[in-house]
């Protein structure tokens, strides 16, 4: 399947905060959203998921118009992994995957059995399966991001949206997260997610699109993308992009210069 | 090969996972059974409670004689008109009257993701108190001054949801239905106290103020009760089938939508469940505060928050506390004490209490 967003214009109450996006992501894909803080990058994500308004250009499926489906058909083909968070309630982990079948189910119906256990093998497919009987508000913030993605898994769509997925992260636990994006991918998902860390780009060798400025991308492939020149210009800071080796890895990275005496 | 095998540990897998689910649910089912048998008792301990006195023998005889068919002997008269024409249609209105409000105060919880939330939370109730304030400084007959009351609550939402939406447009319409509910409340009890000031103190105003503190002493008949059976069928049965669907939406209206649930629909649904249920209970008892709060709060700490089971229960034990606490209110004094003070006086402590023993249903 191919998500293909063709001159996307979006924004709030008329004010467009992104204008002429252009980008596609296929089955089995990674694609990075990189830019500075108040660039639109959660408008842009807003956008696609349906959940605000399109003010201009057309987002499409397989040649199909997003617009003409309705939340539930949406959802089937997108399902959304947000930031880790603690919601009101203190539901089983079980109980908060299982809603992922939610779409899978008629208006008045209740998940029964099949979904049970289609949830407890998406836990099992990212190896959490021993949280099931945990609530999902006292496991850690890694465990919940992890479960959020079995939740999204378990809506059995074709691409995934994930906005930071390693924000707010332990060290560990970012790699962790980041490892199990790559491991979807490999798998056949699409994948689309933000990220203020240039590296992530670099480690799942994904596609990547710096937004600079309101209607200033630079897409392609992180190598192309990420350079010293277009980093300078999205962030206004001095960053140098490295090359190293480590074993059998070859490792690109990206750091910023860091000179406080000037 | 060993099929048999294969079969074992399919059936193992499946089983394994299924545990903690099929643990909940009869846990749950137990416990409804158990409030069920507690409605029950309740119920018979009811009708032998008043200042006419009824034993359970008389009341069991009394119910044998009706079913035979044969007609209640003279010696029993008395007693059946008291229990028939006066107790059952109270006691079915209380019960009737807890479940409701439990019901909309759960489902409200999880629509505004907020477990502090009560049925009132966008004005129903102070609009319907204003409505009967009026109705009675009008001298508007009894049944006028509940159509009233349930026109001005229902009035009240319609105006919440109007400002909500040209105040809102779009984007966190909750947070604006919230502080428009507040705005709304508040104007309606200016409203009350107005009608208040100018009432007549020697009859209007004790009307008023009584109706206001609700009570169930003049509003159980049997017209009363058929009123409210079709207002909590109507309100409730919605809400019971769409119940799997609140947990999805307790996660916030984005990743609700994201899971594929349409969330304006369901909103404006759960809206006008909670508002009919409401509405109905306080333009027929006055203002009952609390229930709605603390019950699916209480439901919560013995069956966990996922709506399945909250809801059903939370209706059931709504039921049984609006008993208690009417016979309690019945019984206490010669007279009688209005429900909705016992309530907040129950309810309040109750919910401190609740907090310092500290479940984090809530973070």
């Amino acid at each position: 399947m191919i998500l293909e967003m063709n001159n996307v214009s979006c924004g709030y109450k008329g004010k467009i905060i992104v204008d002429g996006f252009s980008a596609a992501v296929s089955s089995g894909e990674i694609f990075c959203l990189l830019g500075p803080n108040g660039v639109g990058k959660t408008t842009l994500f807003k956008c696609i998921l349906g959940l605000i308004p399109l003010m201009g250009g057309s987002i499409s499926v397989d040649g199909r118009n997003t617009r003409e489906l309705t939340a539930s058909e949406y959802a089937k083909i997108i399902a959304y992994v947000p930031q880790a968070h603690t919601p009101p309630f203190s539901f089983s982990v079980l109980d908060v995957v299982v809603m992922g079948r939610t779409t899978n189910l008629g208006m008045f119906s209740q998940p029964g059995v099949k979904d049970y256990n289609e949830a407890a093998s998406c836990l099992e497919r990212l190896g959490i399966s021993h949280l099931s009987e945990r609530v999902y508000t006292e496991v850690s913030g890694g465990e919940r991001q992890m479960v959020l993605i079995a939740r999204a898994l378990a809506q059995q769509s074709s691409f995934l949206i994930m906005d930071e997925p390693t924000s707010n992260l332990d060290f560990g636990n970012q790699a962790r997260v980041l490892n199990t994006v790559c491991m979807l991918a490999e798998q056949g998902l699409g994948i689309i997610m933000t990220t203020h860390q240039p590296d992530q780009v670099f480690q799942c060798n994904a596609d990547v699109s710096l937004i600079i400025k309101q209607s200033k991308y630079i897409s392609g492939a992180a190598n192309e993308v990420i350079t010293e020149k277009n980093m300078r210009e999205a962030y206004d800071i001095d960053v140098a992009v490295l090359d190293a080796r480590y074993k059998e890895y070859e490792l690109r990275l990206c750091r910023p210069i860091i000179n406080s005496q000037e | 090969m060993d099929t048999a095998g294969l079969k074992d540990s399919q059936a193992d897998g499946s089983s394994a996972a299924m545990q903690p689910f099929l643990k909940s649910a009869r846990k749950e089912r137990l416990i409804l059974f158990a409030l069920f048998l507690a409605l029950i008792g309740t119920i018979a301990v009811s009708l032998t409670i008043g200042r006419y006195g009824v034993p359970i023998r008389q009341i069991i005889e009394i119910f044998a004689q009706r079913i035979s068919g044969k007609g209640v002997s003279e010696a029993n008269r008395e007693a059946d008109l008291v229990l028939f024409v006066i107790r059952i249609p109270r006691i079915l209105l209380t019960i009737m009257i807890g479940s409701a409000l439990a019901a909309s105060g759960a489902a409200y919880q999880g629509l505004f993701r907020n477990p502090m939330v009560s049925p009132d939370i966008l004005g129903v109730s102070s609009a319907a108190g204003a409505g009967a304030a009026l109705g009675i400084l009008m001298g508007l007959p009894s049944v006028q001054v509940t159509i009233l009351a349930f026109l001005f609550g229902v009035g009240a939402i319609l105006l919440v949801i109007a400002l909500a939406k040209v105040i809102g447009k779009g984007n966190s319409v909750m947070l604006v239905m919230v502080l428009a509910g507040v705005v709304v409340s508040s104007i309606f009890r200016a409203l009350t106290s107005l009608a208040k000031y100018v009432a007549d103190s020697d009859n209007k105003l004790p009307e008023i103020t009584f109706w206001l503190m609700g009570s169930f002493a003049k509003s159980g008949s049997i017209r009363n009760v058929k009123i409210m059976l079709i207002a909590l069928i109507t309100g409730s049965l919605p809400l019971l089938a769409m119940r799997w669907r609140i947990n999805v939406l307790s996660f916030g209206e984005e990743e609700a939508k994201a899971m594929g649930i349409n969330t304006a629909q369901m909103r404006y649904i759960i809206i006008a469940c909670s508002t009919l249920l409401t509405a109905a209970s306080v333009c027929l008892c006055g203002s009952i505060e609390w229930v709605g709060l603390i019950m699916p709060h209480i439901t919560r700490l013995m069956v966990g928050p996922n709506y399945r089971s909250l809801l059903p229960t939370a209706m059931l034990s709504g039921g049984i506390f609006m008993l208690v606490v009417d016979n309690f209110c019945r019984a206490i004094i010669p007279g009688e004490l209005p429900v909705g003070v016992v309530t907040s006086l129950i309810g309040a402590p109750l919910f401190i209490y609740m907090l310092l023993k500290g479940r984090s249903d809530w973070a």
